[in-house]
């Protein structure tokens, strides 16, 4: 079966007064249905940009994109044009972001921005709704308002048809975030992609939420691309992960494996950062350096200035993701040595 | 130890020069810096430079009266016979001297007001902001027409008197500011060392709202030159002969539309003065937004 | 130097505090008070890290304004060093800030941006003058020495704020935090806004800094996980009540409430995976 998400050698650049900057270095990515998974990293490492390129939701005149394909069951994203692309939004893509808080508006009930959500994707694809595109207006609303009853029942909102009367402020931030997902499912969508959909909430309702995106994802046979940066949360969620550093993912492939064996030099460092159970005081280890400037990158590998490991090969090319045990690709000329010096 | 020293981040813009850049971007910004330049030169060297300085101080040329625009007078000669152009050039350092005067002291006047009142808070935010309201009520230039009246004539109590309907609007900005810049963290930090409220007004509040004031100030300037020209066309305050646009202004309107050149010179002057301050002030308001700050 | 507490004695003590925020009165009637703050106690001894676990909405934020005196208490008492804080003048309170200092959250917003680097840590310098008796040469060798202490260098003294990353600017604020000798600091979820890289290193660095210089830490946070790596004992704080309060090992191994109970089970862990 194809790929329902394949990005292929993704490259973007954005402009800014200090320069242009390469903020994706050659991005390969390939998510299929049924699977969920994380794109890690830290600040400023471009995997909000990814998420934000597959809806080409990046303006373009800042945004440039150099060269690489986004293929959406074949179909070339960034081909189409934005008539188009706006047919796909919320049909076969939906998107969750961060703040619950702003991305609904306070001045309308909330079912009436479902039943918008609604009808926009059932002029699309008239069978969301169950009900024929011919019939009235009138009918076609009431066919919608059931809809947006059944997906907030579904997300585990209590009383949902008598909830959709209710405004986002009678809301708290863990029921909004579900109103989000609500309306990111609406269109039953193929792919999902949720930019920290967890990262405003507490901790507690995090863990809900997480386990309804994941419930949901079997029902609707989707695939789901996780943009997090909270490697935790990509362990107890997804089923693969590709951790990202300054616009290369440096290693990819199903969670077990990466997170389990880190191979790659900046992966085992993200780990290590990370204080555990049995994490002793004092032996949490910090990453020397900083983030390279993306307008100037260094030249090969973008992490070879911070990685103990680095050689005069590593600034020589870019590495290309190869593949490595347990099903895992992995950026890193070096990766046998370094295999073998940490089983040392 | 297994944290270690890290390096700068980025190029070393300083932050001066990137908002000269982005000051650069805008054509208009550039062309208001330019014009105000210019207002600016003849405001310092204008006097000096006059072709005619003895008409400046007042004397007259009557048989040179009405002589249309020409070689030896490119803006023509007025009712007394004085070149129009050396007139203007003279007149634009009363003008913007006057214009610098209002701005600044309703500037001082209305920051201490405005700093007072948002900092205090209270009865005395009441009372303070009850006092500027009130200011407001009533039109401005009739309240400086008011107040020079009652003062006199002369450059300096037509100053004054345009101060005293000027300060209301720094009030509020300021009072706006500071309630803002008081919810701020380093606010809080600074009272949690210990900082007594005098050190945060003047230490961390104050130089945080300079911005907003330094825009306001700049936009106003053409608003300022125009009250001291409107005060002057009606009468009030400075007298001829000492230049000034209003005054100019005023004396050319019996002799509209004949010896239209009397009137060009002056008003042609106050325009580039009012849109290039206008312009600058737009363009310095862009670049210091804190939005776009940080 | 400031008469030093014994080891081992309670250094800042949390007697029965409550905070009641009175409803407001609005055209449809009155809404109801909120109770952000109901009889809590705490103890923290010299030289321990204590952390106080709490959610958004449990009342962390209006201790911590609490006991820095930005706020007063509807009942209970704080007491420092033995001193109740409500009793002290305005001159002896002031000088009690000099020995009990706070790290903020966002280190975005917690430096004056108009100001150097070099006087934002001088500056507890000069208002604890009368104590500290620093000359301003002498300032700026210690600002110099308290930024080497942090790991950043003296060159950094003339730099503005905006001109170094979230890490940076975090330790900036420790070095702020530390400059007038403090023997308390109060962390206020001081690596929440950090990438995890970053947070290790600021977390080493308190360690490191407390082993050091003897100080004791009060450490307010969402995340267990960095609370379980830092902290000695922890009280876990919820709806302004405390839940539960012991030994942090204590705690994690046997959880005595519900509330601790779910808050471990929804820490998001990264297991390690069996090879």
């Amino acid at each position: 079966m194809a790929a329902l998400l394949e990005i292929r050698d993704l490259h973007l650049h954005m402009s800014s007064y200090e320069g242009s900057a390469h903020v994706l270095n050659g991005i390969t990515l390939t998510v299929n249905r049924g699977e969920i998974w994380g794109l890690v990293g830290e600040s400023g490492c471009g995997k909000s940009l990814t998420g934000l390129s597959i809806s080409r939701l990046s303006p373009t005149p800042p945004a440039h994109y150099a060269a690489g394909q986004i293929l959406l069951d074949g179909l070339d994203l960034l081909g189409l044009s934005m008539a188009q692309m706006q047919k796909l939004r919320g049909k076969r893509i939906g998107m969750i972001f961060q703040d619950p808080t702003t991305n609904l508006n306070p001045a309308f009930r909330i079912g009436e921005q479902l039943v918008d959500v609604a009808l926009a994707a059932a002029r699309h694809d008239p069978a969301i709704l169950e009900c024929p595109a011919s019939e009235g207006r009138g009918v076609r609303r009431g066919a919608a308002r059931q809809l947006a009853g059944q997906m907030l029942d579904r997300v585990g909102i209590p009383n949902p048809q008598a909830r959709l009367d209710s405004y986002p402020h009678e809301f708290s931030g863990g029921m909004r975030q579900r109103v989000l997902i609500a309306m990111a499912l609406i269109g039953k969508p193929d792919l999902l992609i949720a930019d920290e959909p967890t990262t405003a909430l507490d901790v507690s309702v995090q863990a809900q939420i997480l386990k309804l995106i994941k419930a949901n994802v079997a029902d609707f046979d989707m695939g789901v691309l996780l943009i997090t940066h909270n490697l935790g949360v990509v362990a107890q969620t997804c089923s693969h992960v590709a951790v990202m550093y300054a616009g290369n993912i440096v290693e990819s492939g199903p969670v077990a494996a990466v997170i389990g064996q880190p191979a790659h030099p900046y992966t085992r460092a993200l780990l290590a950062a990370i204080p555990t159970r049995d994490t002793k005081r004092g032996m949490l280890q910090g990453l020397a350096g900083t983030v390279p400037n993306l307008i100037i990158p260094p030249p090969g590998c973008r992490f070879a200035t911070r990685c103990v490991f680095a050689m005069d090969a590593c600034t020589k090319a870019t590495p290309p993701l190869q593949p490595a045990a347990g099903g895992k690709l992995v950026a890193c000329i070096r990766l046998a040595e370094i295999e073998e010096m940490a089983n040392a | 130890m297994s944290y270690a020293m890290d390096d700068l981040t980025g190029p070393r813009f300083d932050k001066l020069r990137r908002a000269f850049f982005r000051f650069r971007q805008s054509k208009l910004s550039l062309l208001g810096g330019m014009l105000v330049a210019l207002v600016l030169f003849f405001a310092i060297f204008g006097t000096a430079l006059a072709p005619y300085p003895d008409h400046i101080a007042g004397g007259l040329d009557t048989s040179n009266r009405f002589v249309a625009p020409s070689w030896e007078h490119p803006f023509g000669t007025n009712e007394l016979g004085q070149d129009v152009l050396s007139l203007v050039m003279a007149g634009t350092t009363v003008s913007v001297l006057a214009g610098f005067g209002v701005v600044l002291i309703g500037s001082v006047i209305g920051t201490i007001i405005g700093a007072i009142a948002g900092f205090a808070g209270g009865w005395l935010d009441e009372v303070l902001m009850r006092l500027t309201d009130l200011t407001l009520t009533i039109p401005g230039l009739i309240l400086a027409m008011a107040i020079a009246a009652a003062l006199g004539p002369g450059f300096g109590n037509m100053v004054i008197a345009i101060s005293l309907s000027w300060w209301p609007g720094y009030a509020r900005l300021v009072r706006g500011e500071v309630l803002a810049a008081r919810e701020e963290v380093y606010v809080t930090a600074a009272r949690a060392i210990g900082a007594s409220p005098a050190r945060i007004l003047f230490r961390h509040i104050l130089p945080n709202t300079v911005s907003p004031i330094i825009v306001k100030m700049s936009l106003d300037m053409g608003f300022a030159i125009l009250t001291v020209a409107g005060l002057g066309f009606i009468g009030i305050g400075v007298r001829p002969p000492t230049p000034e646009w209003g005054t100019l202004l005023a004396i050319s309107r019996s002799y509209m539309p004949e010896y239209w050149w009397t009137a060009m010179a002056p008003g042609m002057a106050m325009f580039v003065a009012v849109f290039g301050f206008n312009l600058l002030g737009d363009g310095l308001r862009d670049v210091l937004d804190p939005k776009a700050r940080r | 130097m400031p008469d030093m507490a014994k080891p081992g004695a309670p250094m800042l003590e949390i007697v029965n505090i409550s905070k009641l925020y009175p409803g407001r009165r609005g055209l449809f009637g009155r809404s109801d008070d909120v109770r952000a703050l109901h009889n809590v106690s705490l103890a923290v001894n010299k030289g321990e890290s204590f952390g106080l676990v709490g959610e958004s909405g449990s009342g962390k934020t209006t201790l911590t304004r609490a006991i820095l005196q930005l706020e007063k208490p509807s009942a209970g008492m704080i007491r420092f060093q033995g001193k109740d804080l409500s009793q002290l003048s305005a001159p002896e309170l002031r000088q009690l800030r000099a020995r009990l200092q706070i790290v903020f959250q966002d280190p975005y917003a917690s430096l004056n941006p108009r100001m150097t680097v070099h006087d934002i840590v001088t500056e507890p310098m000069v208002i604890h003058h009368d104590s500290l008796g620093l000359t301003p040469r002498l300032r700026t060798d210690r600002a110099a020495e308290l930024l080497g202490l942090v790991g950043l260098g003296a060159q950094h003294l003339r730099r503005y704020p905006h001109e170094f990353s979230g890490g940076q600017r975090q330790r900036i604020c420790i070095a702020r935090a530390l400059a007038s000798g403090p023997e308390v600091l109060v962390l206020d979820e001081p690596t929440s806004a950090l990438d995890v890289s970053v947070q290790a290193q600021v977390l080493n660095l308190l360690c490191d800094l407390q082993d050091r210089l003897g100080l004791t830490y009060f450490f307010i946070s969402h995340d267990l996980a960095v609370v379980r790596y830092l902290c000695d004992r922890l009280a876990l704080i919820h709806h302004g009540e405390i839940v539960e309060e012991g030994d942090c090992s204590q705690i994690f191994d046997a959880p005595k409430s519900d509330y601790a109970r779910m808050l471990i089970a929804a820490m998001p862990e990264v297991i390690n995976f069996p090879n």
